[in-house]
């Protein structure tokens, strides 16, 4: 089998309050929030370079979770999912364009498959909090 | 009986857990899964040739038979050793040295993406395709 010890390979949590603004508050909530987020990760970090992979991976990963909420057929866990799987992207596009190869395409599938299933759980723990979130506003 | 109960207990809190599941995020979850899955198996499993990049400009090609062992000056110092058929990161002094930890490949790919360098083996046919 093949060996991967891939740096962009985590789970994702963060990831949670991105899903639960976006369906708690709206789409230009969660994009506002997944600024703030990479620019967290900036500041906790001090690199550039991490400025650059959070930024495009949290935005293409938060605009492809408003469009899938805006079809109102996909509940958090599928949002969440298909979230996980664009950020990965936004990475990939990151590193190669740092790089200036397409050679880093080659880590793509092994990425998607740990964002769908990380992103499906976080979607699950998303929705949950949401569903707790709306219920103490309603009171 | 005691079957029975577990199985409706299991039930009840799958439906419990899972009940705003739509059958479009099954579909899309699966859809995914099965891409990347199936790219997964057309990634070529063997090779012959080794190629080495830095900054995006190819610096070694040579047959993987080929025992080797190069320096790699960039922001930081790779160490790659080609040896019985096989080639990794020997030695980087990036913050994480995630390159080292791929350890000895024979197929694919492995990549020290703060040094900007990238091992990969080919085999022989693909060696011509342009990679940039």
């Amino acid at each position: 089998m093949m060996n991967f010890a891939l740096p962009g390979l985590k789970p994702g949590f963060s990831n949670i309050a991105v899903v639960v603004a976006l369906i708690v508050l709206g789409g230009r909530y969660a994009v506002v929030i997944s600024l703030i987020k990479a620019f967290a990760s900036f500041f906790a970090t001090g690199s550039v370079t991490v400025l650059w992979f959070s930024l495009a991976a949290s935005l293409l990963s938060v605009l492809a979770m408003i469009i899938l909420y805006r079809t109102k057929k996909f509940s958090p866990i599928g949002i969440s999912a298909a979230g996980g799987v664009f950020s990965g992207l936004g990475q990939i596009i990151v590193i190669c364009a740092l790089s200036g190869t397409p050679l880093y395409f080659y880590y793509l599938p092994i990425l998607s498959i740990f964002g769908v299933l990380f992103g499906a759980i976080m979607g699950f723990l998303a929705e949950a909090i949401s569903k707790i979130v709306l219920k103490q506003r309603k009171n | 009986m005691l079957h029975f109960a577990v199985l409706t207990g299991y039930n009840l809190i799958m439906r419990k857990l899972f009940s705003s599941i739509t059958k479009h995020d099954i579909i899309l979850i699966s859809a995914l899964l099965i891409f990347s899955i199936a790219a997964l198996f057309f990634l070529p499993k063997t090779g012959d040739t080794v190629q080495v990049f830095h900054d995006g400009e190819i610096v070694y090609e040579a047959a993987l038979s080929k025992n080797c062992e190069f320096q790699i000056f960039g922001k930081y110092t790779n160490i790659i050793k080609i040896e019985n058929g096989k080639a990794g990161y020997f030695y980087s002094d990036c913050p994480n040295a995630d390159c080292v930890h791929i350890g000895m490949i024979s197929a694919g790919m492995a990549a020290c993406a703060p040094n900007g360098t990238i091992l990969r083996i080919i085999s022989e046919a693909e060696v011509d395709v342009v990679v940039r």
